[in-house]
């Protein structure tokens, strides 16, 4: 149940704000034709958060959030 | 107090805000949500209509040509201000002016908007922009078609939304309990609804919250920038050196401003060019920087009418934080940085939460149908609130296309402002009724 509770009430809302965050991103990019590296990490974790919100599993779902986070963060900076 | 009891309380206290919020609210946010997707469109439509009914488009051209075009415009209303001079963002559309003749007063104002192409330097048609469906959208979105306060009505209309996905996000495990995401119930109308609504709800939540965060702060713009003395980042101040009649009638060599475009601010892609006619002897260039996320014609450039030199640059790379998250706002909000793929988006997940709207609203009357022992069943009246909103939006389009802008802004100013005191008088009888009458518990989905 505790795993159900994490999983379900909090990883899988999380993920869902990430992905809609990220679908947006990886049009953007697809939009002004950024075929870079950049574009590759967000694949990624879309496809991460996509497979974490499917499956449901606990491991994607964490890595994507935070992957994705990450990628994010790394876009805005630099 | 048990530590269970306290987490009980804030749950129900996060759903009364969640409730009532989207009864109050739930309505305009619909309506904004439903022309939004819509409204996010409105560049492709115009240039469609411009295409289709207007057949009108630009001759292929190394740079734009307007000189000419305007030269004889002065000639033929020599009388106009407020010179606005809209460029083709996409090879083969039209440039545009617009500009106001002034009368005796102000009713007696012509506001008229030319298509110029921007290849042969001419002018090729006219048309009203006030009373095209271009405008209806984006009044209908901007401020509900009411001139007074419609605007900020759309920004409060924004907080209630942040409010609603904030407390909906905060309450959804609780509500979920043990049913996994994304599992629809069949059960009975009100559990399918109320499911569609918690997954719905969930999956475009990012998305609802930054569209409201910057509908809030777009609708509040005017007003909070005024009391909180916020300037925006292309704003700028010239002395005034000549006088305004003498500045209006300077003569413009439209190669050279775009030369001076080319040299000063080379990644600008004119958007729109407004000359001065105040004295400051000055060509403002709003455009855009290709794959940037701002609001659009945000950068600028403004240079000298005489030496086409420049006076002031905002180029949005360069500025501090406050100013691209001034910038980021509109771009967020409009979906415009990606495409027609983003803009597709941007329509589905509007659609979702008009949708949000009416599911949230069927469920609420379901759970409170055998209190209130009502005749209608709740789909039915959610239909017929539905269709008469459908209605009353078609109609105002309606008048607004074939009659006019004015008499359609004031039939919505009407409507709006009639529902705002007739909703303020129910609300006010109903607690005044409430508070007479026992207390009685309410069962939640």
């Amino acid at each position: 149940m505790k795993e159900f509770r994490l999983i379900q009430h909090n990883l899988i809302p999380l993920a869902l704000i990430a992905g809609n965050i990220a679908i947006a991103h990886l049009i953007y990019l697809l939009a002004i034709g950024l075929y870079g590296y950049n574009l590759v990490m967000v694949s990624m974790g879309v496809t991460a958060l996509t497979l974490g919100i499917v499956r449901p599993n606990k491991y994607l779902l964490l890595a994507g959030i935070i992957f994705y986070t990450v990628v994010l963060f790394f876009g805005i900076l630099l | 107090m048990k530590p269970d009891n306290t987490e009980k309380k804030n749950h129900n206290l996060l759903w009364k805000i969640h409730h009532w919020a989207g009864l109050y609210t739930g309505i305009v946010i619909g309506i904004l949500c439903f022309t939004g997707a819509l409204a996010v469109f409105i560049p492709e439509i115009d240039f469609m209509i411009q295409k289709n009914y207007y057949s009108v488009s630009s001759a292929p051209s190394a740079s734009p040509k307007i000189g000419a075009a305007l030269a004889q415009v002065k000639k033929d209303y020599p009388k106009m201000s407020g010179l606005l001079i809209d460029m083709p963002e996409k090879p083969g559309q039209v440039a545009t002016f617009s500009f106001l003749v002034k009368g005796k007063n102000k009713a007696s104002n012509q506001s008229h908007f030319l298509f110029v192409d921007a290849g042969k330097d001419k002018v090729v048609g006219s048309r009203d922009r006030q009373n095209s469906i271009v405008n209806y959208l984006r009044q209908m979105h901007v401020r509900l078609y009411e001139g007074f306060w419609g605007r900020q009505l759309v920004g409060l209309g924004g907080v209630a939304f942040i409010v609603l996905t904030v407390t909906g996000f905060l309450i959804y495990g609780n509500f979920m309990k043990k049913q996994p995401y994304p599992k629809i119930r069949k059960k009975n109308i009100r559990i399918l609804m109320a499911d569609w609504h918690k997954i719905l709800g969930i999956s475009a939540l990012a998305f609802n919250f930054v569209i409201a965060c910057s509908g809030a702060w777009l609708g509040l713009q005017p007003k909070l920038m005024n009391w909180l003395n916020i300037k925006a980042p292309n704003d700028y101040d010239l002395p005034k050196v000549m006088k305004p009649k003498a500045d209006a009638q300077t003569a413009v060599h439209w190669d050279e401003v775009f030369k001076a475009v080319k040299q000063h601010f080379p990644d600008l892609k004119p958007g729109y060019i407004r000359p001065s006619e105040n004295g400051t002897a000055s060509i403002a260039i709003h455009g855009n920087v290709e794959g940037q996320v701002y609001e659009k014609n945000l950068n600028t450039l403004v240079i000298s009418k005489s030496t086409y030199q420049p006076l002031f640059k905002c180029d949005m790379r360069e500025r501090s934080f406050n100013d691209k998250f001034y910038g980021v706002q509109e771009a967020l909000h409009f979906g415009d940085f990606g495409g027609l793929g983003l803009k597709i988006l941007y329509t589905v997940l509007g659609l979702t939460s008009a949708f949000l709207s009416i599911s949230g609203f069927v469920v609420y009357l379901h759970r409170t149908d055998k209190k209130q022992h009502r005749k209608i069943s709740p789909l039915k009246t959610t239909f017929i609130y539905t269709v008469l909103i459908l209605l009353i939006l078609t109609v105002i389009a309606m008048i607004s296309i074939f009659i006019g802008y004015r008499q359609a802004s004031t039939i919505a100013g009407i409507i709006v402002n009639g529902t705002l005191i007739l909703f303020a008088i129910y609300a006010l009888v109903n607690y005044i009724t409430k508070k007479i009458k026992p207390k009685t518990s309410t069962t939640r989905v």
